[in-house]
């Protein structure tokens, strides 16, 4: 039986290199970035593919410290464990 | 009725926890086009107006911008000039030369309360050097319309995908435009 996607979003202290270097090992692509701006702050929205999963990186612009972006998954269960494994392994 | 106010990780994270718990509901969405001087040149981060510096100049973030060489904006079909204010320091909220944007607002209703969350997709700025045809509504200065090779500022819509809140296809999203309440009239 097929796995349905899951949703997961969470704000990581892990630098956004970290994050897109685990992405691009896990075979995800990217596909189109844009500026963004919500809760009075701006940032930069990477858009990931992967077949039909998908992932978005938000990382605050500006000289902010620490930065915490935020990822959130829509995708197969495995695809969710294997990103989240490799950001606790960088903390 | 209570409303609360997400941000992205808590809205994203409240679905997934009602699609756990096999909770039926109904995301509402609206994506619209603004273009209401939200967002001027002063008052973007130094990542982004770099997309702008080949025809902006401003000494920092929230600084006075100006026109760097003449330029047609051509989403508003008006010219500005070498030095031309774009954007006060002093009138932040009044920039001369604005940004247009999506606004996107999700919400979605369960048990009597119902939470939100809300995000502009800024418009991209494309700039290029065009013959272009400049007529005289386009600036006061302009004496008579001519046709010159000058630089011009698109902004392009973003796409859809980035508009979009990526959901797994049993969660049932419905667009609207308006909201209406009669119990608030």
């Amino acid at each position: 039986m097929l796995s349905e996607k899951k949703l997961k979003s969470i704000s990581v202290f892990v630098p956004e290199e970290i994050v897109l270097s685990s992405l691009e090992k896990s075979g995800f692509v990217l596909q189109e970035t844009a500026t963004v701006s919500s809760d009075g702050k701006f940032w930069k929205k990477e858009l990931y593919v992967k077949g039909d999963e998908l992932i978005s990186v938000s990382e605050e612009l500006g000289d902010y410290w620490p930065k915490d972006p935020i990822v959130s998954i829509c995708g197969l269960p495995n695809t969710i464990q294997k990103i989240l494994g490799d950001l606790d392994a960088f903390l | 009725m209570p409303s609360f106010e997400c941000n992205e990780t808590q809205f994203i994270e409240n679905i997934s926890r009602l699609l756990e718990s096999e909770n039926r509901f109904v995301v509402n969405r609206r994506i619209q086009v603004y273009d209401d001087r939200r967002y001027g040149p002063a008052s973007l981060p130094d990542d982004v107006f770099t997309q702008f510096s080949s025809i902006f100049v401003r000494k920092g973030p929230r600084s006075s911008v100006y026109a760097k060489t003449h330029f047609l904006d051509d989403y508003h079909q008006k010219v500005y000039f070498l030095q031309d204010l774009l954007h006060s320091s002093s009138k932040m909220k009044y920039p001369l030369l604005h940004i247009p944007c999506y606004k996107v607002e999700y919400s979605f209703r369960i048990w009597g309360n119902s939470y939100h969350f809300s995000f502009d997709v800024l418009f991209k700025p494309k700039i290029s050097i065009e013959q272009k045809k400049i007529m005289k509504k386009m600036n006061p200065k302009i004496e008579e319309d001519s046709t010159m090779l000058i630089h011009v500022l698109h902004f392009e819509p973003p796409p859809e995908r980035m508009l979009v809140i990526n959901l797994p296809k049993k969660v049932l999203v419905l667009d609207f435009r308006k909201a209406n309440n009669p119990l608030e009239n």
